[in-house]
């Protein structure tokens, strides 16, 4: 871009990267160090001196590998079925109209920001050998009492559930950059819709099955609540193993250990990634460069048999009445995906409401009652308004900081500003887990554990890729010649952010406080080491009643929980710049 | 009806001005609303909490102008016990623990539980391992063998032996994930005496373990999960804490408890160091030793008194649900927590490579 | 206005496509009502018409693309009103040239080959060939987006050539290039018409464009034909007040017909033979010469002048206000802005629109 620079403002040859120095010190600060020194840790024994005999004692013991290989696979099932339903869902996505799209966003996205704790208790609920499901399932003749429950395939799915939204949201803007016209330009020039589909469209979408990819197994790596909640032993995970030698046997060596050992898993699967697609595309662009090798020659040969499969299915399905015209069934399977999203977050409603001790569903008889014990227990309240507290000072700081970082990184032409990028995007690449250890770790030291400062501290960290990422799409897209042209009308440079840039960026940091706001509020895996069982926030309360009392209470609060979520989400899509 | 939507809506303001000051704000609920003086008490929540209030805190508070407030431990109180003392933070001037949970406090070192100062009239009427220096019991509770009578009516199992054949009693069983009792169960299934159980001879336990592993559909984790599973039919047959059997069994739910074996915990008073109220929390301990006292809260909460004589003071017919009730507590022994203080760490790392392999 | 269904003098010969009909309904709104046409094999046709038309909407329909609400389309005698548009002998060179960014230019082009599972040889005998046909040899394997706009705009009409297709449709190909580009571009167009023998149907709303590529023009306005015919035909004989108006400068007059007069706001002008109530006269501007104030039909205030090099135009102001254009070849003195003229022209350059 060719931009006009008086020879008096070249005296300040100052990059504007510098702004991003705030947000990157508190990275390196509140990340880097501890997670060095949680590594660090690891390699010494309890006297201080160098030693391996932690490394001997986690490979020696066994369950440890075994643990790491349970979560890496199960990771890798979630992270495929993630990519098999979210794809046809983020297509069926891309080719509504503008309005709806919008819409319907919003209901994928709703389940998505509701706690996964809430989400995996319904499944118990409605998966249980006497629950709804399987109640329908003997009515309707089909076999006695099913199984579902405490097994790899649940957890999975409820995985899956969980991750869906991220895989989807992640794959639409590629899907949306398509141009729609090059598949029909395909079947001017002789392609079968499959044909048309398997060799235009999909290569070009592969970026964002990608990143969906990596983010969908990245997140799985550090994920303990469903294992935990309704898995068998087998389905034992890394989190889980963290959070029993860190709270109960105070375990630091092993902890360091563990952690360093998910870090090193979860580096290397970035490492492959970037050798396949690039890290970069996760940012931007770069397609340029045309893989010519196994993965580029795989790619074909797969491409070209699921088409030949697509095209004989058709020619298959051709024939049975009904079928000729298939739009539907994408529209059918789509429908069905999202009333399995919405489904576990809408049984909350009535069970809340619901007379009995236990979450039933559907309840026996209605009542007020457990909100009233919501309203009425200073455990519940208080953490409530804990979390409000907590979720507003962290998306401000997330904000403030992520905010003029992303501008910076938007105005740098620094070659550094690449870095940076990725430092921003590290709080999402590290499985929370192992941020939520090495906090531990270093707000142990400086006397921030069980303080609303250090969960807070801890958020902020988390909440600034998203902030950062929300903030810095819109800089790229501002059209920095309106900035000359107000300076050319005869604004001052306060003047021009004030009546230009500020009001045309606003809509943007509103939603990305909003958004910062609402990972805050949601936020458990911290908030459980941190808050050391003394600062209960919100979602760790309802942790700790799921593991001892699952009353209804916990139906209640998370009937207040959607509300407010609810009324954030929307507040924040509706400030998003359209 | 009418006076408790005005409250709710009263809370509800009062939630909304909160948000403003939400770091302040729990503060704001746990000071006295007449500014007398406020007892922090932490116990289990749910139906310890309703009994007690019953049994102990509404007299209490008469009795002595006082006001207790109420907050619920976490699944595993230690890590917050520590923090609470280690970091001063008054978030309770009385806790709830077990005997286990106590001999585990001492062993991370450091001095965290104060030495009771309590006075005890009869102190040969209570169950064996009540009272220590730093424990006072008060409430009951034993892993037995709970079961679904819908799934086998009067035919119902009776003791562990039971529940390790397979042939005879068929269903879905589950068993708690942790070697805490689960290996005492393993080898009284396996033919051990009762009293001849410690020290546990380990291999014999897994030899065991492996017999039934097969069966065993659900290894529960938490109590809320344990009620959950019996309560819904998940499962027919199950070891469980007598307590959370009993939520279901309140609740309607076609469950029943064998007591022919089983373990007991007792659930009981603490007090932390480093809190302001020490006086007024030892001479609540106090109060809550009380036979008579302890006999209220049976209606609503399924423990034993720890002092047995207050079975003079309990309908025989709710007597018989109670761990400590004569017919009852002869199946049962109290958990070893000596044995446990020291083992726990090796054998729960053995019991989780078991479980995976 | 009238449906009317235009048969050209070829009308004998059985079309290459045959359009009878054709109507679409989006809801309640009619975009096409019903159409007849005919595409001789082997012309190029062009359907030019102001954007909401319809002829962005007839194209889709003949490609297959959208399915007409009522009526048939024939190729080759066959009815192909219903046949998926991967099947159909058509081939289309898009707006926005909608080449496939993740395959080479040689990919890009063999992509409507392999669809057809010719054998790898012929494939790239025939690519080879096509990219030599449009000068691009030397970029097979380049990806479209390192191509300038003109060369992607051949990479398009080489990947639709290569395989052949009875029918070529474009679709506004040349609209996103610059003056210059285009008109190279039309040339090329042309010599591969001729070269190649095809029937191209070419949708564009440049009426210059039209006028300088077409055999035939098919002007459309609101869903309906206004007229068929040679460029010549349309430019020279306007059958309607559209066709006048929307090819080249036009000045119209109106007014009540009487003794042979035709009596406007301005003056009376002298009427043709055959002109009813409510029909206008219409001059081209180069048919109106400039005179005397007094000796013209009319009389007027030049007001503005363009010079365009070749000509130049002037800007007329009426008595009643109404702007007439009036354009002077180069080579005659310019009427100064501000001085009276009179204008007159040949009767043999009035035509009646209506």
């Amino acid at each position: 871009m060719a931009e006009w620079q008086s020879p008096s403002r070249r005296r300040f040859k100052l990059d504007p990267l510098w702004l991003a120095g705030p947000g990157i010190f508190y990275l390196v600060l509140l990340l880097i160090v501890p997670a060095a020194g949680l590594m660090f840790l690891s390699f010494r024994d309890s006297s201080g001196s160098l030693s391996f005999e932690t490394y001997r004692q986690m490979f020696g013991a066994g369950i440890y590998v075994q643990v790491l290989i349970n979560t890496f696979s199960i990771a890798m099932q979630t992270t495929i079925a993630c990519l098999l339903v979210g794809y046809p869902l983020a297509y069926w996505l891309a080719k509504m109209p503008e309005k709806r799209r919008r819409l319907v966003m919003w209901l994928v996205l709703l389940p998505f920001w509701m706690s996964a704790l809430l989400k995996n208790f319904a499944w118990m609920v409605l998966l249980s050998r006497r629950g709804v499901l399987s109640q329908i399932l003997t009515g309707m003749g089909i076999g006695g009492p099913v199984d579902l429950l405490y097994g790899r395939g649940v957890v999975v799915f409820a995985m899956a559930h969980t991750m869906l939204p991220l895989a989807a949201l992640t794959m639409l803007p590629t899907l949306l950059s398509i141009d729609l016209g090059l598949a029909r330009a395909a079947k001017t020039l002789g392609a079968s819709g499959g044909q048309a589909f398997w060799r235009i469209v999909f290569p070009l979408s592969m970026p964002g099955v990608a990143a969906a990819g990596l983010l969908v197994f990245i997140s799985s790596l550090g994920f303990f609540i469903t294992p935990a909640l309704l898995g068998s032993p087998r389905e034992t995970v890394i989190g889980q193993l963290l959070i029993t030698q860190v709270q109960q046997l105070l375990n630091w060596q092993l902890a360091g250990a563990i952690a360093v050992m998910l870090l090193v898993v979860t580096l290397a699967v970035c490492l492959v990634y970037d050798r396949a697609f690039g890290i970069s595309a996760v940012s931007g662009e770069r397609s340029d460069r045309r893989s010519t090798g196994l993965f580029a020659r795989i790619g074909t040969v797969v491409i070209a048999s699921a088409a030949r499969v697509t095209d004989i299915l058709a020619g298959v399905l051709d024939v049975v009445p009904g079928l000729r015209r298939r739009g539907w069934l994408l529209d059918a399977f789509c429908v069905l995906v999202m009333a399995m999203l919405l489904v576990p977050v809408l049984i909350f409603l009535p069970m809340a409401f619901g007379s009995s001790s236990f979450l039933e569903f559907p309840p026996r008889g209605y009542s007020l009652r457990w909100f009233e014990t919501y309203w009425n227990s200073s455990n519940w309240t208080g953490a409530t308004m804990r979390s409000f507290g907590i979720a507003i000072v962290s998306a401000l700081l997330a904000s403030a900081m992520g905010g003029i970082a992303a501008f910076g990184v938007a105005r740098s032409k620094s070659r550094i500003g690449n870095v940076a990028f990725l430092l921003f995007m590290l709080p999402m690449i590290i499985p929370n887990i192992v941020i939520a250890v090495a906090l531990f770790y270093l707000f142990a030291q400086i006397g921030l554990i069980a303080t609303d400062a250090g969960i807070a501290l801890g958020h902020t960290l988390t909440a600034l890729p998203v902030v950062f990422v929300i903030i810095l799409t819109t800089f790229k897209n501002y059209d920095w010649r309106l900035d000359q042209a107000a300076a050319t009308l005869g604004a001052t440079r306060m003047g021009t952010v004030r009546k230009v840039t500020w009001p045309i960026v606003k809509g943007s940091v509103v939603a990305a406080f909003l958004f910062g706001f609402l990972h805050s509020f949601e936020e458990l895996t911290i908030a459980l080491f941190v808050g050391g069982g003394v600062r209960q926030t919100l979602p760790k309360q309802m942790w700790d009643d799921v593991l001892l009392q699952v009353s209804p209470t916990l139906a209640a609060a998370s009937v207040i929980i959607l509300a407010v979520v609810t009324v954030v989400f929307v507040a924040a899509e509706r400030a998003r710049p359209r | 009806m009418a006076t408790k939507v005005s409250l709710t809506r009263r809370n509800l303001l009062k939630t909304g001005a909160g948000v403003a000051t939400a770091f302040a704000a729990p503060a704001i609920f746990t000071k006295g609303a007449f500014g007398a003086e406020v007892l922090k008490v932490q116990d289990m929540g749910g139906a310890f909490e309703k009994g007690f209030r019953i049994a102990f805190y509404e007299g209490f508070e008469k009795e002595n102008n006082v006001k207790i407030s109420v907050t619920t431990n976490g699944p595993d109180p230690i890590p917050q016990y520590k923090m609470v003392v280690d970091t001063k933070t008054n978030l309770f001037d009385v806790c709830m623990m077990t005997p286990e949970h106590v001999f585990r406090m001492k062993a991370l070192g450091g001095d965290y539980m104060q030495k009771l100062k309590i006075k005890v009239a009869d102190p040969e009427n209570y169950v064996a391992g009540s009272i220590n220096e730093n424990f006072a019991g008060v409430a009951v509770f034993a892993l037995a063998l709970g079961y679904r009578t819908d799934t086998f009516g009067d035919k119902g199992p009776k003791n562990f032996q039971d529940f390790w054949n397979v042939e005879a009693f068929k269903g879905r069983r589950g068993l708690w994930r942790s070697p805490v009792l689960t290996m005492e169960l393993a080898l009284l299934a396996d033919g051990v005496p009762m009293d001849q159980l410690y020290p546990l001879d380990v291999d014999r336990a897994f030899k065991s373990l492996d017999k039934i592993r097969k069966s065993v559909d659900v290894w529960w984790t938490t109590g809320a999960q344990s009620t959950q599973l019996i309560q819904s039919g998940e499962l027919d047959l199950m070891s469980i804490w007598s307590t959370r059997a009993q939520t279901a069994i309140d609740d309607g739910a076609p469950v029943s408890l064998a007591w022919g074996q089983g373990f007991y915990n007792i659930d009981g008073w603490t007090i932390p160091v480093g809190t302001p109220n020490t006086e007024l929390a030892n001479k609540f301990v106090e109060y809550c030793m009380n036979a008579e006292r302890q006999a209220k809260y049976t209606d609503v909460l399924a423990c034993g008194p720890t002092n047995v004589t207050s079975y003079k003071y309990i309908k025989a017919e709710r007597a018989k649900l109670l761990p400590t009730a004569p017919e009852n507590v002869k199946g049962l022994r109290p958990l070893n927590a000596d044995y446990w203080g020291k083992n726990q760490t090796a054998l729960t790392e053995r019991f989780e490579k078991w479980m995976l392999s | 206005m009238p449906s009317q269904s235009q048969f050209s003098p070829q009308a004998g010969i059985s079309p290459k496509l045959s359009v009878r009909g054709i109507r679409k309904d989006y809801g309640a709104t009619t975009v096409l009502h019903a159409l007849d046409l005919n595409v001789h094999s082997g012309e190029l046709l062009t359907l030019l018409g102001p954007s909401g038309s319809g002829k962005t909407t007839l194209l889709q329909i003949i490609c297959g693309l959208v399915e007409p609400t009522s009526g048939r389309l024939f190729i080759d005698g066959r009815d192909e009103t219903s046949l998926p548009v991967n099947q159909r002998d058509i081939g289309v060179v898009f707006q926005n040239y909608a080449l496939f960014p993740h395959l080479t230019v040689k990919e890009n082009i063999a992509f409507p080959l392999q669809m057809r599972r010719l054998p790898a040889t012929e494939i790239d005998k025939r690519v080879a060939e096509v990219l030599d046909m449009v000068n691009l040899g030397h970029t097979a394997d380049r990806l479209p987006k390192a191509l300038s706009g003109g060369q992607q705009q051949r990479v398009a009409l080489a990947r639709c050539l290569v395989y052949r297709p009875s029918v070529i449709l474009m679709d506004e190909p040349l609209g996103a290039l610059d003056r210059k580009l285009r008109e190279s571009m039309q040339i090329e167009i042309k010599r591969i018409h001729r070269e190649t023998g095809a029937t191209i149907i070419f949708v564009t709303h440049d009426q210059e464009e039209a006028l300088a590529l077409s055999d035939r023009i098919c002007l459309m306005n609101d869903g309906v034909i206004a007229q068929v015919g040679t460029p010549q035909e349309i430019y020279e004989a306007p059958a309607n007040r559209f066709s006048a108006e929307f090819i080249g400068l036009s000045n119209i007059f109106d007014g009540d017909i009487a003794d042979g007069m035709l009596r406007s706001a301005d003056g009376n002008i002298p009427a043709v033979a055959g002109m009813q109530a409510g029909d206008g006269l219409m001059v081209r501007p180069e048919h109106i010469a400039l005179t005397d104030p007094a000796q013209g039909f009319l009389s007027g205030t030049v007001t503005e002048t363009v010079y365009a090099g070749a000509d130049t135009r002037l800007l007329v102001a009426l008595e009643s206000g109404k702007s007439i254009i009036v354009r002077q070849a180069a080579g005659f003195p310019i009427a100064p802005i501000g001085s009276s003229v009179g204008l007159t022209w040949q009767s043999s350059a009035i035509r009646i629109v209506r």
